[in-house]
């Protein structure tokens, strides 16, 4: 039955071969405009299961808050080039209106300045009473004292958190500032001014209003976008936007470098890099098997038509995809290139066959049928194989690898069709053409592979000794394989060098926080703070941004407002005022050197606690105690006022009437006693955290540090966990997604493999063959697992998808041989290999092209895919030309021995 | 300071550990012995008479450098008063701790300021956020017992030597920062060779892990030289080194006053 429709096939195409290949043009014509609509997803999210929590939590978030969608400006350098250059190019970037709507890089006073008592702590007010009670400065001092015995020598559990760490070190800043200002008032009263007073006043209250690193090594900018993550033209082109107005500012700060950072820039440098990869890899695929057609049949012109043909596929199989699945992700991105591997196998089995036969049959239309009957069911079979396994994906729960099965599935099944209809007509049509040009007969060149035949004869000749070495080397092979480890790092698939990749870990050192952040939705402001402080307790959490950090929850609002009344009752009098005097200088000096002492204290409990940046804080005031001629500044400041008591008297005083009155106005307006309600907030503050309708509040939870290996991840995701399951974001996504991906992997290769197995076995209507054609599959992928570990390469998330993949693949192999076998006899081995072996070594050399050109990509991930397929592909064709005919040369020469016994 | 207090407890657990022999003798090895007793003995155990010693701790810093300090110690009343007074490094030298009523009251002396602080009050009761250590976690002042219900589970051998095997639960009344505490007490001294740690809100989470080993008899009494405490969650360790130390000695009370700190 087969053979008869290959056979009338092969007439059809013979007689009419234009009206075929127009035929397929217009089909081709008609996918074109389906795979015009395929769109690229290449979030690790969209390899989620599609109806997975985590996953589902995620695109909620990133739809609903484009405060998701980070996009960062990571600045390093000094200081004050840092913070002109800072304030220079937010101007520039806030006139791209149509992707940004503001830059945050200082602290949003606005707000702070009317409420920011409302959101201290009852215990902090309670201080903040008695320390505000006269604010001139000897008694503003002695009460900075008080406090600072109480606030970090009395109660242990005031650095308990990092936030709390953070907040100590903000605190040390703004008594730096303040006694910096009094330095220059002493020391240079001609700069010094009521706007230096009035800086010294913000940051004592506020810390320094730019968000720059604790050493001050690093600023930090967040633009908001005017989109979401999910919309990738507008990632490509808002990051090309900022990159050139950088490229363009930085020239004139010589002392600063910038580059950009977080989802948004990562997702359109992975864009770049991956379709830059997919463009490049699929022309070096076509361009390699082009090469190793000609090389081998020594014609230029058939090569160039079977490329032709697998174009074709592909734009088939494309717009078979748009109609099926109307995307591409990051694992099906590379399509192409595996088709260009796969799909050519087949115009070489009908092309090496062809050139055959027309050396044999007398006309074109006799060659091309026998050549169909001939590899027709090999192909036919093969690429059912190898389309059911990638099928057997399909069942996988991840949608990454069902994609991928979907996708490889349909587009061998588009590559095997458009060959085996389009290829023959092809051929016979540029046949008639040379014809009709040359006026002579067409001269085919046929090359023959004969060291294939020699190996053939060698092998047949003793099979045992082969297969016994086939063994031994897969047994080695089989140990290294179940030692090989699995790279679980994210990063190490991301192109190297990526700058946006390498500035995480910038922003992981400078602020202990990473920008791989998680995410949490609750129904409430209350469960919003009930959640962020359960989370603040986790060790891996750095800091967590909450609604509640601008709206209390209600019944903490009404514990705070009687003593916010205090507070500003206090400051709204008049009060005392202590004017510095030859009488009281010495308190002065009193409580500068009782600073100097509780800073030293503190930084020698923050040493032996292991804090270390409170300490190194410290010691930038207080001078280094290892350090035996370590100056004070604090103490150097005292030298000064004793050395010139009468002019720091009148400095003083002056600072004092400078920054008090301001002091007093602040801090009455801070101690604002209105609940603040979420119609207070300003609406970018707000958009931040509650969605458009206004029933969802965003959590945000910034790990301390990378988590992109294993251990760490796996130790995020139980914190998390512990606090609530529904947390989503990056790294509890890509966490979800390895464990997913190894159930799957493992389920889809077994899946696969029986697939495979019971395909050979209704194809060969035999079991020993079924299992024999299986064989050179099974120990190729033991070879190629082993060689890879041998070679110290390792598994990772994407390479790993080449497992249940090679068993789609690999099986081609035994399949043509087994098929020639069938067909010539189990004796004619060397026949077998030195035709079939050709076609399935130059198959194998095609796939490896298509595959070995992914092996430049820039994104390691998929580098790292091509290196595993061009292995497995290698092996499985060595493997089928060493155990197969050997086993059946023992098989054989057993059947002969006993023949002749009996 | 968190880690400063901690630091402390560790001490204080340690110096518990290290008397856990004294009074086991009648319970050694017992097959029948229920998981109350052992609780009860493991607690009785853990509250030495007198100890003087000297001892190294490491620490990971926040910024995940090891810093290893070098003091010596003393106990008395069964853990109820300690001092400790660093060595090494230089530039804590000097600087000493009291802990008064089972670490209730505790006071730091700074050698250059020469000021001694108050630190904590109702330490014990106190959650420690974040650390490696808190006092609840040394199983001292009946906590183990008051606020959790011990089961004895199958015998299994830790760090090469047979041991019982307790689950501690949370009473449902309690309060207590666990939800689940494992123990491996040593069959032969009942000095807990691995003890588990489980996070309040899931009994499946180990928070940390206690590992105790290197098990020396010193004037007749086992004392493990090495105790390190694994933060399981954020990868964190702090490790305790006996390098001297006695049982056989009487203490002065003055030692541990604001006076004995500065001496």
């Amino acid at each position: 039955m087969r053979e008869r429709l290959l056979r009338s096939w092969a007439r059809i195409t013979a007689s009419h071969p234009w009206r075929v290949i127009i035929g397929v043009l217009i089909v081709t014509v008609l996918a074109a405009i389906s795979a015009s609509q395929l769109r690229m997803d290449m979030r690790w999210s969209d390899l989620l299961p599609m109806n997975d929590p985590k996953a589902r939590e995620f695109d909620e978030i990133i739809t609903e808050y484009k405060s998701a969608s980070t996009f960062l400006v990571v600045i390093r350098g000094e200081e004050q080039q840092m913070k002109q250059f800072a304030d220079a190019i937010a101007q520039d970037i806030l006139h791209l209106k149509q992707y940004f709507s503001r830059v945050d890089y200082k602290l949003d006073k606005e707000f702070l300045s009317n409420h920011a008592l409302m959101l201290a702590e009852k215990e902090d007010l309670e201080t903040f009473a008695d320390m505000f009670k006269d604010l001139s400065l000897i008694p503003l001092l002695t009460s900075i004292n008080d406090n600072f015995e109480e606030e970090y020598v009395g109660d242990e559990e005031a650095l308990s958190t990092k936030e709390k760490e953070n907040e100590a070190v903000r605190t040390l800043d703004g008594f730096h500032s303040w006694l910096k200002a009094m330095d220059t008032f002493i020391t240079d009263p001609g700069v010094a001014n009521s706007t230096l007073a009035d800086s010294a006043v913000e940051r004592f209250l506020y810390g320094d209003p730019y968000f720059i690193s604790q050493d001050k090594r690093v600023l930090l900018m967040h633009l908001k976008t005017t989109f979401t993550a999910m919309e990738v033209d507008k990632d490509i082109a808002s990051t090309d936007s900022v990159q050139a107005i950088l490229a363009r500012r930085l020239p004139d700060f010589p002392k600063v470098k910038a580059g950009v950072a977080g989802i948004i820039p990562l997702q359109k440098d992975e864009m770049e890099h991956i379709t830059r990869d997919m463009k490049f890899s699929s022309v070096l695929a076509l361009v390699l098997v082009m090469v190793l057609f000609m090389l081998t049949f020594r014609i230029w012109s058939t090569p160039i038509l079977a490329g032709l043909n697998l174009m074709i596929s592909l734009v088939i199989a494309a717009g078979g995809l748009g109609l099926a699945l109307g995307r591409l992700n990051m694992m099906t991105s590379m399509f192409a290139v595996i088709l260009i591997g796969l799909g050519i196998d087949y115009a070489i089995h009908i092309i090496s066959v062809y050139g055959e036969r027309r050396t044999i049959d007398k006309d074109a239309a006799t060659a091309m049928e026998e050549t169909m009957v001939r590899s027709g069911p090999g192909i036919i079979t093969a690429a059912l194989t190898t389309a059911a396994a990638f099928f057997a994906l399909a069942i996988s729960v991840t949608q990454g690898i069902k994609e991928m099965g979907i996708v490889l599935g349909i587009g061998i099944i588009c590559a095997m069709v458009t060959t085996m209809i389009m290829l023959p007509a092809i051929l016979i049509a540029r046949e008639k053409f040379m014809v009709r040009m040359t006026k002579k007969p067409l001269k085919q060149p046929h090359v023959e592979f004969k060291f294939l035949g020699h190996i053939g004869s060698v092998i047949a000749l003793r099979p045992l000794i082969f297969l016994i070495a086939a063994i031994l080397i897969t047994a080695f092979f089989l140990y290294q394989a179940i030692n090989i480890k699995f790279d679980y790092n994210m990063l190490n698939l991301e192109p190297e060098g990526l700058e946006t990749v390498a500035l995480q870990d910038t922003i992981i050192e400078a602020f202990d926080l990473s920008p791989d952040f998680a995410m949490v939705t609750t129904a409430s402001i209350d469960e919003s703070y009930e959640i962020s402080e359960k989370l603040k307790q986790m060790p891996l959490i750095s800091m967590v941004e909450n609604i509640a950090d601008y709206v209390p929850p209600q019944r903490l609002q009404e514990e705070r407002i009687t003593e916010v009344k205090k507070i500003r009752r206090i400051v709204g009098s008049t009060g005392s005022h202590t004017m510095i005097s030859y009488r009281n200088i010495s308190q002065l000096t009193d409580q500068l050197e009782r600073l100097d002492i509780n800073i030293y204290e503190l930084s020698q409990m923050a040493f032996i606690g292991g804090q270390d940046k409170v300490d190194a804080k410290a010691k930038s005031i207080i001078g280094d105690p290892e350090m035996p001629d370590a100056r004070s500044f604090i103490i150097d400041l005292v030298d000064k006022i004793k050395q010139h008591p009468e002019s720091a008297i009148r400095q003083l005083n002056r600072f004092q009437k400078y920054y008090e009155p301001n002091l007093r106005r602040r801090i009455y307006k801070m101690a604002n006693p209105s609940p603040i309600t979420l119609n207070d907030l300003p609406q970018h503050v707000k958009s931040q955290y509650v969605n458009e309708r206004g029933d969802k509040y965003l959590v945000t939870i910034y790990p301390k540090e990378q988590v992109y290996n294993y251990e760490a991840l796996t130790r995020l995701d139980k914190q998390l966990e512990a606090v609530s399951p529904k947390i989503t974001g990056t790294p509890p996504i890509f966490l979800h997604l390895i464990r997913l991906i190894g159930r799957d992997g493992l389920i889809a290769t077994l899946l696969t493999v029986v697939i495979v197995i019971l395909l050979l076995w209704v194809d060969f209507r035999s079991l020993r063959f079924a299992l024999l054609g299986v064989t050179p599959l099974i120990t190729g992928g033991i070879w190629m697992l082993g060689i890879m570990k041998t070679f110290g390469l390792k598994l990772d998330m994407l390479n790993v998808m080449a497992i249940p993949m090679i068993v789609g693949i690999g099986i081609d192999d035994g399949v043509h041989v087994l098929h020639r076998y069938i067909f010539e006899g189990l004796k004619k081995t060397p026949v077998v290999l030195r035709s079939t072996g050709k076609a399935v070594l130059l198959t194998s050399l095609t796939t490896m092209a298509g595959f070995g050109s992914l092996m430049t990509a820039s994104y390691r991930g998929w580098a790292s895919f091509g290196a595993l397929l061009v292995t497995g592909v290698g092996a499985c064709f060595v493997t089928t030309i060493l155990f197969i005919p050997s086993i059946i040369g023992l098989l054989t020469s057993k059947k002969l021995n006993n023949e002749n016994g009996d | 300071m968190i880690r400063y207090k901690e630091q402390m407890l560790l001490i204080i657990f340690l110096s518990f550990v290290l008397a856990a022999a004294l009074p086991v003798g009648q319970l050694y090895a017992q097959d029948d012995i229920t998981a109350d007793e052992i609780l009860k003995t493991l607690t009785e155990t853990m509250n030495p008479d007198q100890s003087h010693g000297i001892m190294t701790m490491t620490i990971v810093t926040s910024t995940g450098q090891e810093r290893t300090f070098k003091y010596e110690t003393f106990s008395k009343g069964k853990g109820e008063k300690s001092l400790m007074k660093y060595l090494e490094p230089q530039r804590v030298k000097g600087q000493t701790i009291l802990m008064l009523n089972d670490a209730n009251d505790i006071w730091t002396y700074f050698p250059r300021t020469k000021r001694v602080r108050k630190l904590a009050t109702h330490a014990k009761k106190q959650k420690v956020e974040g650390s490696d250590f808190s006092y609840e976690d040394m199983g001292a002042s009946d906590a183990f017992i008051d606020e959790y219900n011990a089961l004895r589970l199958k015998d299994e051998k830790k760090e090469g030597r047979s041991c019982y095997k307790l689950e501690l639960t949370r009473k449902a009344e309690s309060n207590a920062s666990y939800s689940r505490v494992m123990l491996w007490v040593d069959k032969e001294n009942f000095i807990p060779l691995i003890v588990d740690y489980y996070h309040g809100d899931d009994p499946q989470l180990r928070e940390k892990q206690l590992v105790c080993h290197d098990v020396k008899v010193i004037e007749d009494i086992p004392t493990p030289l090495q105790c390190t405490m694994y933060n399981k969650l954020d990868n964190t360790y702090t490790g305790m080194m006996i390098i001297e130390i006695t049982y056989d000695i009487d203490l002065a009370d003055d030692i541990f006053t604001e006076m004995g700190m500065q001496r």
